[in-house]
């Protein structure tokens, strides 16, 4: 029986430890006395029932007492588990029923020493061995345990109904060890001679510490390393304790039937065999248990805590850093409500800026409790002057009893009636501030979790870390807020630069549009007059030649008229008809003699606005005419003239002369027999300067030699026959591209061909008022 | 009593041929070279067909042909011209022109309107 004593022993330590721990750590000190009181209860039944079995052989007198002291710590351990009960529901009222409990409990624990009732016929005579037989007392201790157990019950269960949260939670923890409690006491079953091993001290080591975690972890302190090793050594305890224990049992029950001489010691060793076989991978398997149903929350605290810090590094928008920080508290850390105010240097105050999990009125707009705080605002002043996190409960405990929150040197007075009005009115249970630099930046609010557990320290710890470390990513989500929009300011503002240029081009393509048509309606308008001016010429021509053709006409009638009548006619007769003809034919002559002579006295002619395209088109007919009767068509003309070609100023006369005369030379420089003949005639305006317009009359014939070029142009050289060349063309060419203040080239190679490069000005219309001349022109 | 035939054109030859002309065929001629001249002509003697110019140096044909038709709405009104102008011909036949002949014309197409319009001999 050493090892379960010592399971006793070891586990009253533990128990006083833990009672220890929340003696000290509770902020509720009255409740940590009254917890304390039930630790040391049970640990001393734990103790002395240890300390009893272990007495028991050698020291019988001594073990009859400390087995009354341990039965006294069990029958005194309900009553403190109300009193604390009481305390936790807040249950004002229970009072006397706990004065009447402890009265109950203290007079029978003190009936221990007085009456003998509480067993009979000494030890040894059940199937443990040590056991006392049962009294009446100790049935009535164990009534009374079971009608405060009830009691308790019906506590838990009626404050359970009206809270909820982190009451809620603790509330459920301590219903749970309730039953355990209860089954620490089926130890009592031996002394009515249940044969029931002797578990109960594990269940009280369980319930206990259920009791400690619901009462110390659900408040802000960090208990979980105590828990977490009670915890482990209880169980480890149990297991090893309740395994031997089973192991003897069996061991001795079974193979004492057969009657085998199983030593107790070979148990022994067996067991401690196992143990030390198995000790390690029990442990690890143990403390993967607690982690998984007891912590868990921190290791889930820890993943959000790296989520949240890789997340924030990777965000550049403010408004998406707030969600995910929202997002995080309300769907990880299961928060059941969230909200985030950010500093704003333009108004001075807090602004909401993302919140989540108030149901529908978390919609634009935001509800008025949402709206924004001001530097004054009592729990701005508190954040900003104590720079922790702040939990409702603990402003609660605060208001009621002026304790719960430490203290920070001389501390302002806040007005924390204001401060927990603000915190309720937002659902919140725990806000955390983060500053940058000596600013506070950002207030998180955090509703409850939706486990019902309250914020642990370790999750404040997390929180505020979290929420310092994100002040930084605000700014800088914040910076790069600013830097975006600047950036979109700046593409806007290009936008609206290349949207400006681009109308501007338009305009300016359909001004060159506009101009072009106007060229081509001036265009049209020349070869119109052109055509009025050669209609007018024809008409006039018409009428000067068709009298003296009429009068010649119907001289010839009249001769013949007179033949006929007098076929013996004489000459001398008709003489006079002869001498009409005569004059009449001199007249039509002269005609044809003042027509050409008007077309060479134009050098005076006007100067206007001259498409040159339609002033080298125009002439080739002319030429073509000229060059059938010298039998060198075939010749094939190119023409590269663009249309959109600048007028030139110049006469038309006159240029029509100067081309003419380059036609007739290009044909001449054929000879006969050739059959490739070709001109061509390009036009362009170089962009270096566009003021000009470049001909280019190109031939392949038979080419200049050098000596030639150099006095092409002389008046009255010539390189055709005598009789046929005047030697006037070329020079006459010259002159009159001069005249229109231009100049002509020429380049050739000796049976290659020749080029005549002709630049003319372009016409511009600021110069002269030749417009004027023009519409006079086209009026006449 | 010979057919009176007035020719007004300022064109002397061609005034003095178709004069030569219609005196030898019998016809008794007047003639005038301006517009003004040929009306008070067709005034005075009223003749049975007048030869009209269209181009006259002082007035228009197409006035003389008027005040002609005016004076006698029978008179056989021959309009001649140099040039085609289509308004010109058109006004001409409003105005009740009987024959339109274009210059050049041979004096056997104008004797041959002649002898249609006034029913042959002088």
């Amino acid at each position: 029986m050493t090892v379960w004593s010592l399971t006793l022993l070891s586990g009253a330590a533990l128990l006083l430890a833990q009672g220890g721990f929340a003696f000290f750590k509770i902020p509720q000190k009255s409740l940590g006395r009254v917890f304390f009181l039930l630790g040391l209860a049970a640990a001393v039944r734990s103790f002395f029932m240890g300390a009893a079995m272990i007495s028991l052989a050698p020291f019988e007198a001594f073990a009859t007492d400390f087995f009354r002291i341990g039965y006294a710590g069990a029958v005194l351990l309900p009553a403190f588990y109300y009193h604390l009960a009481s305390r936790v529901t807040r249950s004002e009222g229970e009072g006397f029923f706990v004065a009447v409990g402890y009265l109950a409990a203290g007079l029978l624990a003190l009936s221990l020493w007085l009456t003998p009732s509480y067993w009979m016929n000494g030890f040894g005579s059940y199937s443990w061995g040590f056991f006392p037989k049962a009294g009446i007392l100790l049935s009535w201790s164990l009534g009374l345990a079971g009608v405060l157990f009830l009691r308790i019950l019906f506590l838990f269960i009626g404050a359970g109904r009206s809270s909820r949260g982190v009451v809620c939670a603790r509330l459920r923890y301590l219903l749970a060890s309730l039953p355990m409690f209860l089954f620490s006491y089926a130890d009592f079953g031996a002394a009515y001679g249940w044969g029931i091993p002797p578990f109960g001290i594990l269940f009280l080591l369980l319930a206990f510490g259920t009791a400690a975690y619901a009462v110390i972890s659900l408040r802000l302190i960090s208990a979980d390393w105590v828990i977490k090793k009670g915890m482990l050594l209880t169980l480890l305890l149990s297991l090893l304790a309740g395994g031997f224990a089973g192991a003897a049992f069996f061991a001795g029950r079974i193979l004492g039937e057969f009657n085998l001489p199983v030593d107790e010691y070979w148990i022994y060793g067996g067991f401690i065999f196992g143990a030390v076989l198995f000790y390690e991978s029990l442990r690890e398997r143990l403390i993967r248990v607690t982690d998984r149903y007891l912590f868990q929350k921190r290791f889930e605290s820890e993943r959000v805590l790296r989520d949240a810090s890789r997340g924030m590094t990777q965000i550049e928008s403010l408004d998406r850093l707030v969600k995910l920080v929202v997002y995080f508290s309300t769907m990880r850390m299961r928060v059941a409500n969230a909200g985030v105010m950010l500093w704003d240097g333009g108004t001075e105050s807090y602004r909401t800026a993302c919140i989540r999990g108030y149901g529908r009125c978390c919609r634009e707009p935001m509800p008025d409790e949402w709206g924004p705080l001001t530097d004054a605002h009592p729990l701005i002043r508190y954040l900003s002057g104590e720079r922790e996190a702040l939990e409702a409960e603990r402003v609660r405990e605060f208001l009621a009893t002026g304790r719960g929150l430490k203290r920070h040197g001389s501390r302002p007075d806040y007005d924390f009636r204001e401060i927990l009005r603000k915190m309720e009115s937002l659902r919140a249970v725990c806000v955390i501030p983060s500053f940058l630099g000596p600013q506070l930046r950002s207030v998180l609010f955090l509703g409850e979790k939706k486990s019902g557990e309250s914020y642990g320290a370790r999750d404040l710890d997390m929180l505020y870390t979290l929420a310092q470390e994100s002040s930084i990513a605000v700014e800088n989500a914040r910076l790069y807020d600013e830097a975006m929009s600047k950036t979109q300011e700046i593409v806007r503002i290009n936008q609206e630069h290349s949207e400006a240029s681009r109308k501007l081009r338009l305009a300016l393509e359909e001004t060159e549009e506009a101009n072009k048509k106007l060229r081509d309606a001036q265009a049209q308008l020349i070869h119109e007059q052109k055509m009025a001016t050669l209609g007018r010429l024809a008409a006039s021509v018409g009428h000067e030649v068709n009298n003296p053709l009429t009068i010649l006409s119907m001289n010839i009638s009249r001769m013949i008229l007179k033949y006929r009548k007098d076929p013996g006619l004489r000459v001398a007769d008709i003489a006079d008809f002869f001498e009409k003809m005569e004059s009449n034919i001199q007249r039509i002559k002269a005609v044809v003699n003042t027509l050409t002579g008007l077309l060479k006295k134009s050098e005076k002619g006007k100067f206007e606005p001259l498409s040159l395209k339609l002033v080298i088109e125009e002439t080739l007919p002319l030429v073509q005419f000229q060059t059938y009767l010298d039998n060198l068509s075939g010749t094939e003309v190119e023409f590269n003239l663009p249309g959109n070609l600048p007028l030139i100023h110049g006469n038309l006369e006159r240029l029509q002369e100067v081309f003419l005369n380059l036609f007739t030379n290009a044909y001449h420089a054929f000879s006969i027999e050739r059959n490739d003949r070709r001109i061509q005639i390009s036009a362009y305006v170089n962009e270096s300067d566009p003021k000009r317009i470049h001909v280019d009359f190109t031939d392949n014939g038979s080419g200049i030699d050098e000596e030639t070029v150099k006095k092409i142009f002389n008046y009255g050289f010539t390189t055709k026959g005598e009789g046929k060349g005047s030697g006037i063309g070329l020079y006459m060419c010259r002159y009159i591209i001069e005249l229109h203040g231009g100049e002509i080239k020429v380049k050739s190679k000796k049976g290659e061909g020749t080029t005549f490069t002709l630049t003319l000005p372009v016409y511009d219309e600021g110069e002269k008022s030749d417009l004027k001349d023009f519409s006079k022109t086209a009026k006449a | 009593m010979p057919k009176k035939i007035l020719i007004i054109d300022d064109e002397e030859g061609i005034v003095e041929e178709i004069e030569g002309f219609f005196r030898d065929e019998g016809y008794e001629t007047y003639i005038a070279g301006t517009g003004q001249d040929g009306i008070a002509i067709l005034k005075g003697k009223n003749p049975e067909i007048v030869l009209i110019d269209l181009k006259l140096p002082d007035i228009s044909g197409l006035d003389v042909l008027k005040v002609a038709k005016d004076l006698n709405p029978s008179v056989c009104a021959i309009v001649n011209t140099g040039y085609v102008d289509q308004t010109m011909a058109d006004q001409a036949e409003i105005l009740g022109c009987d024959a339109f002949l274009l210059k050049p014309f041979d004096l056997g197409r104008l004797k041959q309107e002649v002898d249609r319009l006034s029913g042959g001999a002088p």
